[in-house]
C-alpha cells in the first residue's frame, strides 16, 4: 500500500507558540529563553516576591532537592526577564518575547497540568506607558483572534508589575452575545500584563527614573484549547497522534 | 471573601445599585467577582476575589464598601464613632509586649458579661457568610472581623492568671487551641502568655485554656497586630489556616486594632447593657503616621499614556479620602492609616488609572524596532521542525517529570515521578509503542519526535529526539526514514547527527544536543506556515478498544472507487472511525472484473464494541453491496 500522508504535523502549541511570536515579531520582539531549573531569586525575589510574602501563594512551587539550594521548577516565564535585563541592562532598549515550558504542582485535571506552556512580554524602553502596553496586546489579539476583537483591561495584580491588569477578549465564538464558552458575560481572560515594577529594573541594576516597561504573560495551552476547542488539557503531552496528526 | 449585599448597605445613606451593577462596577474598577448567590433570607452574597494587595484593607464589608463608595462616588457613611462610658471600679488589663513582632496590643477588661445566644440579626449575619453562629460573644468577634477585616479575640478573665505578656515561646512549651489541636511550640512562636500558661498562638489561633464558656462573667478583649512574615510562618509551622491569619499576612493597619476594639465594645454594650467596661490598653510602641507622597501630574499622565486634567485627577484622590494638595503641577497625597499598600508614586497611578476606568486609555503602537536577534535555539528548534514534518515526522510533547533521573523534587505531585529526565529517548520509546496500537497496517510506521530540555545534575539542556518504529522488523530493517533525516540535516545545519543513531530491532532513535544546529543563521528562512491549521474539527480520541474489519469485493471494470467507499461509508453507521481506507485493487489481465479491498476502523465514544454489534453493521454493509450488484468475496 502506498504511503499517504506525507508530511508531518506541528503540535498545536507549537503552532500556537509560532503565530504568537511571528505576531510580536512583525512590533519588534525578538524570542529570549531562560531555564526551566530556576533558583528563586530570578523566579521569585527579582520579580518583587519575597519570601514569606502571601503572593508566593498564588504559584504551587516544585522545589528540587535540597530544599537549602533554593532551586526550583520555573513557575512563569517572567523569569526570564530577570536574566535577559541581568545581560541586557547596558543595552536597553529591548523588546523580547519568551515561549517556554512552566510548572505548578497543583492537582492536574482536564484544565490543569503539572506543566504548561507560557509566552512572557517585555519591553524597556525611555518612555512606556500603559496606552503602549493596550495598543500592542490589541494588535497581537486581533492579530490571533480577528480584526473584530476588543480587548478590555480589569484592575489585578502581579507582584512583578504596577499597575497591573487582567486582559480580557470579547468573546471570539458568540462575538459578545454571551455562550458557554466565555460563561455568558461576553468577555474571555487571556492573560496577565503590566508596566514593570520598579523593584524589578532595581533588582537588575537599572535606573527606573531612566527606564520604564511593560509585561505580559499569557497560557499558551489555555490559548490553543479555546482555539481549537480542545477539551482535556493533557492530551497535549500524551504523545498520542490520534490528538496530534488532528492538527 | 463573601460580601453581603444587606451589610454593604449599612454603610450607605442612599440606596446602593443592585448587585448585578456592584459586580459590574467592581470587576472595572478593583476586584473579580466569582458568584452572585441569592439567599433564603432576601440577603444576596458576593463572593469577591480579593487582590493579595488589598487584603490588608478589603477583606472586609468596610473595606468593599469604601471602594464602592469611591468608584461609584456615592457618600459613605462612617458608622458610629461613640465610645463606650468606662466603669472606674474595672481594673485595666496588665499587658507586658516584650517583641517588637507584636506591632500593637489593646486589651479591655468586661465584667458582668452574660454568654447567651445570639440575637437574630447576629445570626442572620453570621450565616451569611457561611458560618454558623455559637454564642453571643464569640459571634461579635467574627462580626467585627467580617465588618471592619480586624481579628478580634476573647478571653474568660477569670481563667487568666495575672498580667499578659506577649513573647516568643521557650522550646518545649505547648498549648492546645480552641479546637483541640496541641501546638508544640518553640522560639520562633511569638504567643500570648499569662503568668502560668499559653493562651494563644499570636495571630494564629485562640487557646482552649481561657475559653469563653457558658459560666464565663468577666472577660478581657484582645485587638492587637503583629508581623506579616512572623504570622505567616507560625501558621505554616503549624499547618493552620484561619480568618485572621489571612488578614494579618497581608499587613494589616494597627489603626484597625483600636476601630475594632470600640466597635465591639459599643456592641457588646448594645447586647449587654449592664456589662461593664474597664479602661482600654494600648501597648503601641511606634504609632503608624499618615504618609505623604508627592507626584506630579505629567508623571500620571505619561504613565498611563492618558490626557487626564487635574480636576479629574484630585476627585479621584478625594473618592478614595486621601488628602491631596495641588502645587503647580504637583501633588502632595496624604495616604489613609489604613491604605499600607500605596507607598510610592506608581501605586498612586494605578490608584487613578483604575478609578478614572482602564477604558477610556488609548490603544498606541509603540515604534516596531527591533533591538536583538532572535534566539538561536529557537531559530535551531523551529528549522528543524520544518525539515522533519517535511519527513512526515510529528512533533510530541513529553513529560519533564520522570521516574529515573539525577535531579529529584523536593515536593512530587506523583510518587512514581519524583526526578527530572535526562533524556527525551525514553520517551519516544514509549510514545513509539503507544503509537504503533493505533497504525492501521503493520507496515505503517509510527515516525515522530521531540524537543525538549533534559537535566543532568542540575545542569540542563535543550535535546532532540527523533525515532521512528514498526510493528514488525521485517519492515523496519526497510525503513529509509532516519537515513533521510541525517542526509537532510547534514543540508540544512552542515552537521552529521548520524553517530547519535541508536538502531533497535523494532525502532531506531537519535537524541542529540539542539546547540548542534544552532548555528543556524539569522537569516535562515523558515517555512512554517503551511503545517499551521486555522480551524480543526476537533474530535477528542475515544478511551475504548477499536474493532478492525476488512472488506474485499468485485465491481465491474469501470466502478468508481469512490462511489464504492461512499456506498460503504453510508452504511457502515456512526462507529466507523476510520476509513474505509483502499488497501487492494488489481484487474487480472482481460478480465471484466476489478477486486477492491478496504479496511473499516470501529470505535465508540461512550463504550467497548462487542464483535457482535459490529457483525450486525457489517451484514447491513454486505447486504447493501450486493443490492448494487457487487460481488462480496
Amino acid at each position: 500500500m502506498e504511503n499517504t500522508g506525507n508530511l508531518g504535523h506541528m503540535h498545536p502549541l507549537s503552532q500556537v507558540i509560532t503565530q504568537t511570536t511571528k505576531i510580536f515579531k512583525d512590533l519588534g520582539f525578538v524570542v529570549a529563553d531562560g531555564p526551566e531549573l530556576e533558583d528563586s531569586f530570578h523566579n521569585f525575589d527579582a520579580l518583587n516576591i519575597p519570601d514569606d510574602h502571601p503572593a508566593r501563594d498564588m504559584q504551587d512551587t516544585f522545589w528540587v532537592k535540597p530544599l537549602s539550594s533554593k532551586k526550583l521548577m520555573r513557575t512563569h516565564t517572567s523569569s526570564v526577564q530577570v536574566r535577559y535585563l541581568e545581560v541586557n541592562k547596558d543595552n536597553l532598549p529591548i523588546k523580547i518575547v519568551v515561549p517556554g515550558k512552566v510548572f505548578r504542582n497543583e492537582a492536574t485535571d482536564s484544565t490543569h497540568e503539572a506543566q504548561f506552556f507560557q509566552i512572557e512580554g517585555l519591553y524597556i524602553d525611555k518612555e512606556v506607558s500603559v496606552a503602549h502596553l493596550k495598543g500592542t496586546l490589541e494588535y497581537f489579539l486581533k492579530n490571533l483572534y480577528g480584526s473584530d476583537t476588543q480587548i478590555r483591561l480589569r484592575p489585578s495584580f502581579f507582584a512583578f508589575v504596577e499597575p497591573g491588569f487582567e486582559v480580557d477578549i470579547s468573546c471570539f465564538k458568540c462575538k459578545g452575545s454571551g455562550c458557554g464558552l466565555c460563561k455568558q458575560t461576553g468577555w474571555i481572560e487571556v492573560l496577565g500584563a503590566g508596566l514593570v515594577h520598579a523593584n524589578v529594573l532595581k533588582a537588575v541594576g537599572i535606573d527606573p527614573q531612566e527606564w520604564q516597561g511593560f509585561a505580559f504573560g499569557c497560557g499558551i495551552d489555555r490559548l490553543a484549547m479555546m482555539k481549537f476547542g480542545i477539551d482535556d488539557i493533557r492530551n497535549f503531552y500524551s504523545g498520542d497522534l490520534r490528538f496530534i496528526n488532528q492538527f | 471573601m463573601l460580601i453581603s449585599y444587606n451589610w454593604l448597605q449599612s454603610f450607605f445613606a442612599e440606596k446602593i445599585p443592585v448587585p448585578e451593577s456592584i459586580k459590574t462596577a467592581l470587576e472595572n474598577h478593583i476586584f473579580e467577582v466569582e458568584k452572585i448567590n441569592n439567599l433564603a433570607s432576601g440577603d444576596t452574597i458576593l463572593e469577591i476575589d480579593v487582590l493579595p494587595n488589598r487584603a490588608g484593607d478589603c477583606l472586609s464589608h468596610l473595606g468593599v464598601a469604601r471602594e464602592i463608595s469611591a468608584i461609584l462616588n456615592l457618600d459613605f457613611n462612617t458608622k458610629n464613632s461613640n465610645e463606650v462610658p468606662v466603669d472606674g471600679g474595672v481594673t485595666s488589663v496588665q499587658v507586658k509586649v516584650e517583641n517588637n513582632l507584636c506591632r500593637r496590643y489593646m486589651g479591655r477588661r468586661v465584667e458582668n458579661v452574660k454568654v447567651a445566644p445570639s440575637p437574630s440579626w447576629l445570626v442572620e449575619k453570621i450565616n451569611s457568610m457561611g458560618s454558623k453562629s455559637i454564642n453571643s460573644l464569640v459571634d461579635l468577634t467574627n462580626f467585627i472581623l467580617f465588618d471592619i477585616g480586624q481579628p478580634m479575640h476573647i478571653f474568660d478573665a477569670d481563667k487568666v492568671s495575672g498580667a499578659i505578656s506577649v513573647r516568643l515561646a521557650k522550646d518545649g512549651e505547648s498549648m492546645t487551641t480552641l479546637d483541640g489541636k496541641i501546638l508544640e511550640l518553640s522560639h520562633e512562636d511569638l504567643i500570648i502568655a499569662d503568668e502560668k500558661n499559653v493562651l494563644a498562638l499570636a495571630g494564629v489561633k485562640g487557646g482552649k485554656i481561657a475559653e469563653v464558656d457558658h459560666d464565663t462573667t468577666n472577660i478581657i478583649i484582645e485587638s492587637a497586630n503583629f508581623d506579616p512574615k512572623m504570622v505567616r510562618r507560625s501558621a505554616g509551622r503549624h499547618s493552620i489556616r484561619t480568618d485572621a491569619v489571612k488578614r494579618f499576612e497581608n499587613n494589616l493597619a494597627p489603626m484597625f486594632a483600636e476601630l475594632g476594639l470600640n466597635s465591639l465594645s459599643l456592641h457588646i454594650l448594645d447586647l449587654l447593657p449592664e456589662a461593664k467596661f474597664g479602661p482600654i490598653t494600648d501597648e503601641y510602641e511606634s504609632p503608624q503616621v499618615e504618609k505623604t507622597i508627592n507626584i506630579d501630574i505629567n508623571y500620571i499622565q505619561s504613565r498611563l499614556g492618558l490626557k487626564i486634567t487635574d480636576t479629574d485627577i484630585l476627585d479621584i484622590f478625594k473618592r478614595l479620602l486621601f488628602k491631596p494638595q495641588q502645587t503647580g503641577s504637583s501633588i502632595a497625597v496624604v495616604v489613609p492609616l489604613y491604605r499600607l499598600d500605596i507607598d510610592e508614586p506608581d501605586t498612586l497611578v494605578e490608584e487613578v488609572g483604575r478609578l478614572y476606568g482602564y477604558d477610556k486609555i488609548p490603544s498606541v503602537l509603540p515604534n516596531k524596532n527591533s533591538y536583538d536577534n532572535d534566539s538561536k535555539n529557537f531559530l535551531a528548534a523551529q528549522k528543524l521542525r520544518e525539515v522533519l514534518f517535511g519527513l512526515g515526522f510529528s512533533e510530541i510533547y513529553g513529560y519533564t517529570f520522570s521516574a529515573t533521573g539525577s535531579v529529584e523534587l523536593a515536593n512530587p505531585l506523583a510518587s512514581d515521578r519524583p526526578f527530572l529526565r535526562t533524556n527525551l529517548s525514553n520517551s519516544i520509546k514509549e510514545k513509539i509503542a503507544l503509537n504503533l496500537k493505533s497504525v492501521l497496517f503493520d507496515i505503517d510506521s509510527v515516525a515522530i519526535f521531540d524537543i525538549g530540555t533534559v537535566f543532568d545534575d542540575e545542569k540542563e539542556n535543550i535535546n532532540v529526539a527523533i525515532g521512528i518504529g514498526n510493528t514488525k522488523s521485517k519492515f523496519h530493517t526497510n525503513n529509509k526514514s532516519i537515513d533521510l533525516v541525517i542526509s537532510k540535516i547534514k543540508e540544512v545545519f552542515l552537521v552529521d547527527v548520524s553517530p547519535f543513531v541508536i538502531k533497535g530491532e523494532l525502532e531506531t532513535i537519535m537524541e542529540f544536543p539542539l546547540n548542534l544546529l544552532s548555528e543556524v543563521s539569522n537569516e535562515v528562512e523558515i517555512n512554517l506556515h503551511d503545517f499551521i491549521k486555522d480551524s480543526v474539527a476537533y474530535e477528542p480520541v475515544s478511551l475504548y478498544p477499536r474493532i478492525i474489519r476488512d472488506i474485499a469485493l468485485f465491481v465491474p471494470k469501470d466502478t468508481v472507487v469512490d462511489i464504492v467507499m461512499e456506498t460503504i461509508k453510508n452504511k457502515a453507521g456512526s462507529w466507523l472511525t476510520v476509513g474505509p481506507v483502499l488497501f487492494d485493487e488489481f484487474t487480472k489481465e482481460g478480465d471484466v472484473k476489478t477486486s477492491l479491498a478496504f479496511r473499516l476502523v470501529f470505535q465508540a465514544k461512550d463504550k467497548t464494541l462487542e464483535d457482535k454489534e459490529i457483525n450486525e453493521v457489517m451484514a447491513g454493509v454486505y447486504e447493501e453491496l450486493k443490492n448494487q450488484g457487487w460481488e462480496v468475496r
